[in-house]
């Protein structure tokens, strides 16, 4: 009885899982922060325009964008610059890095990503910033003199699904796509993996009734 | 159930007559008489059972991958992102290399403990190191391929050290790389490399067997107080309680394949390769971080190398170190010590691998050392002496 309620507790949390996807979710929206305001810089090249199908269910609109960027579904969603010289120079001599796997390895992970997106301020008294710097105290670089300049401003964008777009809620929409790049199976991987886990603890049982069976036996 | 009666139906019936050694070998394999072996020595079914699956989801990651420098990373992401169920296939893969090594490693450690190098068992024994050694070359070899930042600095310091060795390192390595470092030649030969050797090694443990199957399992129970001398068939009971085991061991395999992938894939290995970046601190994977730890602790290069080969070399000689008539280190008071401290050096010098090399760590590192080759080198062979010496003459055992 409690292995059956553990069995269908796994598989109600993998499934939920699943489904969130297909709804109008943080995914989605990040994805499109990403079409409109991060893809102008950065590239995520690991990932093709197609994978996107996954959370954006319009291959027209998809293609139509990889269209916009001289690409097609299968390619790469390279880096908009032609080479790291010209990303260096028209970025304040910081190339912006390659976003598919950035969640995982930036230090400090989605937390920093979306306390990052929404942390610029003006810079404190006595602080004089270079050209294409930008004072960010939670910045990794050049101690806060940042080199992205703020990508992100209450209300530059009117989502499809009606959600407000401030800086605050379009950060963690960008954070959870990210998160999303970076393993994009996750979802899968904890359904699949709850009915195996299910299954070899059905399996376990029956092995072990089984045993116990045999060696009550006396061998002859 | 109670009748072997098989060999009456039509289909094989039909093949038993066309091949007359099915028949005994079928009989051979399910009446193995076992001694009342203990859970440890399900290990070597669960090896198996991983073994296969590292095979499978190896061909199928073959298909997809290319040894290339300029695409190997990119061909992983492929596998990753695109190919269907390639996440699956790929995690089985790489979840599986931990699992066969944590087997393999509670394995040798179960033949340790118990003796089980001995007489008449050294041919298994000795096939089990040359599985070990290949086994330690296959995981290094894979895990060049994907051709992240760790894969790349990682094979550069395991060739900077190969090429220590006098007068035939640096030919090797040549011949290795194909003479021009780490590159693409280099990738397509660790491919081959990695690829030949998993089937050589299936060779290998299919002998293994053969030579368990010569001389039968070792009993647990024999130097006890009560020895139990009886037997039983392997089949069903011994079959019934691998089953067991190696669920048990499916589960294991599933939680961190499904729940903890982290666990298992190091972020900077998402990171592709870069020559002219060198990661800020180069990590090997926990199966090899004992032998990496031994590399540093020694400050010579060649010394290292020297040491950390000698560190397996020396277990091939224990069937003749150690002659002593007993097995069982839990009724052996001097090894039951010597081999705990050996556990516990071993996994010393794996955390000690996983560490950046403080003076901590290497001076930890170096007792882990000394611990090691003193009870194999040392402890075992004296302690085996007295205790043939007691054998010969029982009265002076019941004086002492
Ligand atoms: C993938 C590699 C290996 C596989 C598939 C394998 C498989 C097996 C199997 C099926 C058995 C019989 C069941 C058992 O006793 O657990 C066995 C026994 C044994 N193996 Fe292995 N083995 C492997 C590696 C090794 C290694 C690395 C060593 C030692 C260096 C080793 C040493 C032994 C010994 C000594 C026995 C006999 C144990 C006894 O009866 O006391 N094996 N192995």
């Amino acid at each position: 009885m409690k292995r059956l309620a553990l069995l269908s507790a796994l598989l109600i949390t993998g499934l939920s899982d699943v489904t969130s996807a297909h709804a109008d979710t943080a995914e989605q929206r990040g994805l499109f922060v990403f079409q409109h305001v991060c893809s102008s810089c950065h590239g995520m090249s690991q990932a093709h325009y197609g994978d996107m199908a996954a959370l954006n269910p319009s291959l027209p609109a998809l293609e139509e964008w990889s269209k916009q960027r001289h690409a097609d579904l299968n390619s790469p969603i390279a880096s908009p610059y032609p080479n790291e010289a010209v990303g260096k120079a028209a970025n304040g001599g910081d190339f912006p890095p390659d976003l598919s796997h950035i969640a995982r390895t930036i230090k400090g992970g989605p937390s920093y990503i979306e306390t990052m997106l929404h942390s610029y301020t003006a810079p404190p008294p006595g602080v004089v910033l270079a050209p294409h710097t930008y004072y960010n105290p939670v910045a990794l670089t050049h101690h806060h003199r940042f080199k992205m300049r703020p990508p992100l401003q209450d209300h530059m964008l009117s989502y499809p699904d009606g959600t407000e777009a401030t800086t605050a809620q379009m950060a963690h929409d960008v954070t959870a796509f990210l998160v999303w790049s970076d393993d994009a199976h996750k979802a899968s991987r904890t359904l699949i993996g709850s009915c195996v886990i299910a299954y070899l603890l059905i399996m376990l049982g029956l092995i072990l009734w089984f045993k116990r069976l045999i060696w009550q036996r006396k061998p002859h | 159930m109670t009748q072997p009666s098989s060999s009456n139906t039509n289909a094989t019936g039909w093949l038993t007559r066309r091949l007359p050694f099915l028949a005994p070998l079928h009989r051979h394999m399910t009446q193995f008489p076992m001694p009342p072996v203990n859970g440890w020595w399900g290990l070597g079914a669960c090896l198996i059972v991983a073994l296969c699956l590292m095979g499978l989801s190896g061909l199928f990651l073959a298909l997809n991958y290319t040894p290339d420098s300029q695409q190997a990373f990119s061909a992983i992401e492929e596998i990753q992102r695109r190919v269907p169920s390639g996440w699956l296939i790929r995690s089985i893969h790489t979840t599986g290399a931990t699992m066969l090594f944590a087997a393999l490693y509670l394995h040798v450690g179960r033949g340790l403990w118990y003796g089980s190098y001995k007489a008449p068992r050294e041919l298994v024994w000795l096939s089990g190191l040359v599985l070990l050694l290949l086994f330690m070359i296959t995981a290094f070899a894979g895990y060049v391929l994907p051709w992240g930042q760790m894969s790349y600095w990682g094979a550069t310091v395991i060739t900077h050290a190969v090429e220590a060795i006098p007068a035939i390192g640096k030919p090797l390595i040549n011949v290795l790389l194909g003479g021009e470092g780490l590159g693409t030649i280099a990738l397509h030969r660790f491919f081959v490399l990695h690829f030949a050797l998993g089937f050589i090694v299936l060779a290998i443990v299919g002998l293994h067997v053969v030579f368990l199957h010569g001389v039968g399992s070792s009993n647990p129970t024999a130097d006890s107080p009560q020895p139990v001398t009886q037997t039983r068939p392997f089949s069903p009971y011994y079959i019934s309680k691998d089953g067991v085991l190696v669920c048990v061991f499916l589960l294991i395999y599933a939680g961190l394949l499904f729940f903890l992938p982290d666990w298992i894939e190091k972020t900077s290995n998402i990171i592709p390769a870069n020559p002219l970046k060198t990661p800020s601190d180069i990590t090997p994977e926990w199966y090899l971080a004992p032998f990496y730890a031994m590399l540093r602790a020694v400050p010579s290069r060649l010394g290292g190398l020297i040491v950390a080969a000698f560190s397996v070399l020396v277990l091939f000689a224990l069937p003749w170190l150690d002659r002593s008539p007993r097995h069982n280190a839990t009724y052996r008071p001097t090894i039951r010590l010597g081999m705990t401290l050996v556990f516990i050096a071993f996994i010393t010098l794996g955390a000690a691998g996983v560490h950046s090399p403080t003076t901590l760590w290497l001076w930890l590192s170096r007792v882990g050392l000394i611990v090691w080759f003193g009870v194999f080198l040392i402890l075992l062979p004296l302690t085996a002496q007295r205790e043939r010496r007691l054998a010969r003459s029982p009265q002076e055992g019941s004086q002492s």
